[in-house]
């Protein structure tokens, strides 16, 4: 017979204590793990509601606040086209983020006209692509033909010292038009009038010097049309007979004036133009119309539907959001496991959302066609009226109108997660607006393909996610190598927080070592407990058992201990971790099971080692030494 | 008494295993009890911290939440912000600080000029700046004076006493006196938002944009209920109308933050509570362990003629004297790692507990009757 077993069977008021006070150490211990984990948890959950991004930008506008500065992301600045490796050793991750804009074209969709809002994300100027300025097709009379050649004095410089001038002739010429068949034309919104008059502006002629169009003589004309200027009558009503479009023009390729500055010529520009006579339809039908009735129109009509689909991974990088100038206005931004995932998911705009009547949670068919970016570069600077300015230094991007060959067969369904609303913008090439809808990026395949390298340049297509209260090592990091302040930085707020989600984090740690210590001191209680059976003890080796023997005894006893204490410990901690403080407090926190477990079979390892360690040092008693003295 | 305070510490020396055990625990209690009043203390203070330094920036959009700018939305919602329609009933003015007004009017001369009312440089956006002339304060856009700053091109347009004569669509020309430049655009003047530009009565315009912080992050609920009982949760579903304005308020992160801290609070509360429970339960337990066997010990000194209440006196003396150094223990462990001594008072509560369990176990096995207890053990 075991005569600890027998010990414990004669006093079961005794054992039962004991195992109460193991079992409270073990329930201390659970909690206290659990908390640490709950605190953790917690920790994380309070940061994951922060995003802390980094922004390149130009160092010339260093000494600027965010604020400030965010206004000059959206111009092309200068920056560093290695950005990547400059990245690549620092002791922060940055994470890239940089964002691809494409197009997108969403069937039966209408694009937020420009003078409505006047923000929409644009490359380059206005671009075809979202509808700041609209691509047309209309058959037009042309009334007048006004030559506006003027004589136009230029000076040369020596460094600030003038050393001369001359006079060139500039030939240009403006032709007004009225629309007999608006085939293709924006669709005219409140206080909007259909055009009927478009006018042109251009120092392009024909080879022969000639003028381009003839007064008198009818055109298809295929083109962009820029802001509209409102007439006002004298009674203060828009006067729709005077409601005319201009037509823009585009800008090609770089050419060598004869003066030796480089400048931007018109050649190879738009509008396309085709003279007819007889019905638009005729020519339409005609083999010369096929390219209209097949290409342009299309096009055009394409155009309308157009959105600017932005590739990116993580929507709250954008520095629009961060300044915090773009706001969600319903839904959520996508997850990064949905960005990760590829999942069709989308964000749009309010503003898009109320013209296409679309809420969070509808499904939109897009189809995504490859942006056709041009990167062009100034080698110069322009010497005419100053359409490009001297410190435009670099490359720049021109969108093209999405032809049919631009279909990347890509796309698919996309659920709308979020509606978000912008102010609008006066300023930057690079704007984001009411006509940008935000996608993962993995949601398109290799959507990098479509980055051009003219896109670092735009510092607002190039975010990096970096961990929360990072951007202190990282500029430390960045300065050590020479680039300190290139860098703008948002968290939304998370430099606030840091200091009480921190605390949470170093609650947890005490906890778990209180909880621990509890656990271990009711062990140590419990063995010590243990160690004052040496009287019994002694008398079994006096009556011949072995040291192994009393191993065995106390292994014996292992179980009877040590399940009933960690059974019961989990079950209080259950009850005061949940159950008896939900009535005082509101149960905020679930109470995790798996750790709980986990746990709870830590310390029956624990309380069997310290059993076992028992057994083996009173097995070890010297039998000649002890006894009440 | 002394007597007892003897008994008591020889018993003591006589169990000094217990004694040890006792000061352990004793330790270990008070620490937890200190540890988690402090944590729960700084915790509630760093929330508090971030609540002050957080500015919780507020932006009116119209109903349907589309627009941020160019919201056009009835001024009557910048009066409201600004604390004159208090005999309506509407005080949220309190709430509010650094508003930024803007109010845009295409002017029928000059051709194409706009004209924004602003009540400071800050509200006309990133985009425009102003450069005002030597001897006038940017302050002046916050009065009520009719002067102006223009765009460069405008200049030309001024008279020799330094006015331009601005003609308005529907409402009689005003005159202003320029007092600087606009920079960053063509054709724009600038003047006070409250400028009075219709001499002959009052008159109402739209608002363009309208932004404002609120006043005290700390009363953001408050703030939150008091704000939407005038302006509406920007929807699409909403009608577009100038007499209602959509508020959006950007606390989304401080909020869930906030929230997850203030459950971790909780969690600290609870903790609190349980192990005040625990405190008294341990004492009874640890109470019943020493003294279990003694039942006829305290027979005899209570046939020795002493009372019960200097019996358990004596009994919870025992109890009390380990206490003492494990307080100290403790108190050292709590300022040490927290280096707060605020939690104190909950180790010395929780102390309190612990001995009042030690106290009512000890009371009842001194209620033993001597006789009774004779007869048992017969």
């Amino acid at each position: 017979m075991n005569l600890l077993i027998l010990w414990m069977r004669r006093k079961p008021f005794v054992s039962l204590l004991l195992i109460l006070l193991l079992s409270v150490g073990a329930a201390l211990g659970s909690v206290g793990v659990s908390a640490y984990f709950a605190a953790n948890r917690q920790t994380e959950t309070a940061a994951d509601f922060y995003t802390t991004v980094a922004i390149p930008y130009d160092p010339v506008w260093l000494g600027r606040t965010p604020t400030e500065s965010y206004d000059y992301l959206r111009d092309p600045q200068a920056l560093y086209y290695d950005l990547d490796e400059i990245l690549s050793d620092l002791p922060v991750s940055a994470l890239p983020c940089a964002a691809v804009p494409l197009q997108g074209i969403i069937p039966d969709s209408v694009n937020v006209k420009p003078h409505d809002f006047d923000s929409v994300f644009q490359l380059w100027g206005y671009s075809v692509t979202n509808g700041p300025d609209y691509t047309f097709v209309a058959a037009a009379r042309c009334d007048s033909v006004t030559d506006r050649s003027e004589e136009r004095i230029y000076t040369s410089w020596d460094g600030d010292v003038m050393t001369g001038t001359w006079t060139e002739k500039e030939k240009s010429c403006s032709y007004v038009f009225s629309v007999t068949d608006p085939i293709c034309m924006p669709e005219p919104s409140k206080n909007e009038y259909q055009a009927k008059y478009l006018e042109l502006h251009t120092r392009i002629y024909r080879q022969d010097g000639s003028a381009l169009f003839e007064k008198g003589k009818t055109y298809l004309l295929w083109g962009r049309l820029i802001l509209p200027l409102r007439e006002w009558a004298e009674d203060g009503e828009d006067t729709p007979a005077a409601y005319t479009l201009f037509i823009k023009e585009y800008d090609a390729r770089s050419e060598v004036h004869q003066n030796g500055a480089v400048w931007m010529t018109y050649d190879e520009a738009y509008p396309m133009a085709a003279q007819f006579s007889g019905s638009v339809q005729d020519f339409l039908n005609s083999e010369e119309g096929r390219v209209w009735r097949e290409e342009l129109i299309p096009a055009a009509e394409r155009n309308h539907h157009c959105v600017m689909l932005l590739a990116v991974d993580c929507a709250e990088s954008l520095a629009p959001f961060c300044e915090r100038q773009a706001e969600l206005v319903a839904g959520r931004f996508y997850t990064s496991e949905e960005a990760a995932s590829g999942a069709k998911v989308c964000l749009v705009s309010a503003a898009w959302a109320e013209k296409n009547g679309v809420s969070v949670g509808d499904v939109l068919p897009v189809a995504v066609y490859a942006p056709q970016i041009e990167v062009l570069q100034f080698v110069g600077t322009f010497d005419g009226t100053g359409y490009a300015g001297p410190e435009t230094d670099g490359a720049f991007l021109e969108m093209r109108p999405s032809f049919a060959a631009d279909d990347t067969g890509q796309g698919g369904d996309y659920e709308v997660v979020g509606i978000y609303t912008c102010p609008p913008s006066d300023h930057g090439s690079l704007r984001f607006g009411p006509d940008t809808v935000l996608i993962p990026k993995s949601s398109i395949g290799n959507a990098d393909r479509y980055r051009t390298e003219a896109m670092t340049h735009y510092p607002l297509l190039n975010a990096y996610l970096l961990p929360d209260g990072a951007q202190e090592d990282m500029e430390q990091a960045l300065a050590e190598r020479g680039f300190a302040g290139n860098f703008l930085y948002y968290d939304y707020g998370f430099s606030i927080a840091k200091d009480a989600i921190g605390q949470m984090s170093d609650n947890g740690t005490y906890l778990l070592c209180a909880g621990v210590a509890a656990f271990v001191l009711s062990v140590l209680l419990f063995v010590l407990q243990q160690l004052l059976l040496a009287r019994s003890i002694r008398s079994m080796r006096l009556i011949g058992q072995t040291p192994a023997a009393i191993r065995r005894s106390f292994a014996e006893t292992i179980p009877l201990w040590s399940v009933p204490a960690v059974l019961l410990g989990g079950l209080f901690a259950r009850i005061g971790y949940g159950l008896v403080t939900k009535k005082l407090f509101s149960a905020v926190l679930s109470y995790d099971y798996g750790i709980a477990g986990l746990a709870a079979l830590f310390e029956l390892l624990v309380i069997c080692a310290a059993l076992w360690i028992a057994g083996a040092c009173a097995s070890e008693l010297r039998l000649m030494r002890g006894g009440r003295r | 008494m002394k007597g007892l305070l003897t008994v008591a510490w020889k018993n003591l020396r006589h169990r000094l295993p217990a004694a040890i055990g006792l000061v352990l625990l004793s330790a270990a209690l008070f620490s937890g009890g200190s540890l988690l009043r402090a944590m729960a203390r700084s915790q509630t203070q760093a929330l508090e911290t971030m609540t002050e330094q957080t500015e919780i920036t507020c932006i009116v959009t119209d109903a349907t939440g589309t627009k941020t700018g160019g919201i056009n939305v009835s001024d009557s919602f910048a009066h409201k912000l600004r604390g004159k329609l208090h005999e309506s009933g509407c005080t949220i003015d309190e709430y509010v600080r650094d508003l930024r007004l803007t109010a845009r009017e295409e002017l029928a001369s000059p051709e194409r000029a706009v004209l924004i009312r602003a009540n400071g440089p800050e509200a006309i956006g990133p985009d425009l700046k102003l450069r005002f002339a030597d001897g006038t304060e940017e302050t002046c856009l916050a009065g009520t004076e009719l002067v102006c700053c223009i765009s460069p091109n405008l200049a030309g347009l001024t008279d020799e006493n330094g006015m331009i004569r601005l003609e308005r669509r529907f409402l009689p020309p005003v005159s202003l006196r320029v007092v600087g430049t606009v920079i960053g655009a063509e054709s724009i003047a600038v003047c006070p938002f409250d400028a009075q530009l219709y001499a002959e009565g009052s008159e109402s315009f739209l608002l363009d944009r309208c932004s404002f912080t609120l006043s005290d992050t700390r009363r953001l609920d408050e703030a939150k209920e008091a704000l939407f009982e005038w302006f509406t949760v920007p929807s699409l579903t909403n009608a577009s109308d100038p007499g209602k304005a959509g508020l959006l308020i950007q606390d989304a992160e401080y909020t869930a933050a906030a929230e997850e801290i203030r459950s971790h609070i909780v969690l600290l509360g609870r903790l609190r509570i349980l192990l005040l429970l625990l405190s008294g339960a341990l004492g009874l337990l640890t109470g019943l362990l020493m003294n279990r066997k003694r039942q006829r010990e305290f027979a005899v000194m209570r046939c020795l003629g002493c009372k019960r209440l200097a019996v358990t006196f004596s009994a919870a003396t025992e109890q009390l004297l380990p206490m003492l150094p494990g307080i100290a223990v403790g108190a050292l462990i709590g300022v040490a790692v927290l280096r707060d001594g605020t939690g104190l008072a909950d180790g010395f509560l929780q102390m309190l507990l612990y001995l009042c369990g030690g106290i009512a176990c000890v009371w009842l096995l001194t209620g033993v009757e001597p006789i009774r207890l004779m007869k048992e053990e017969e």
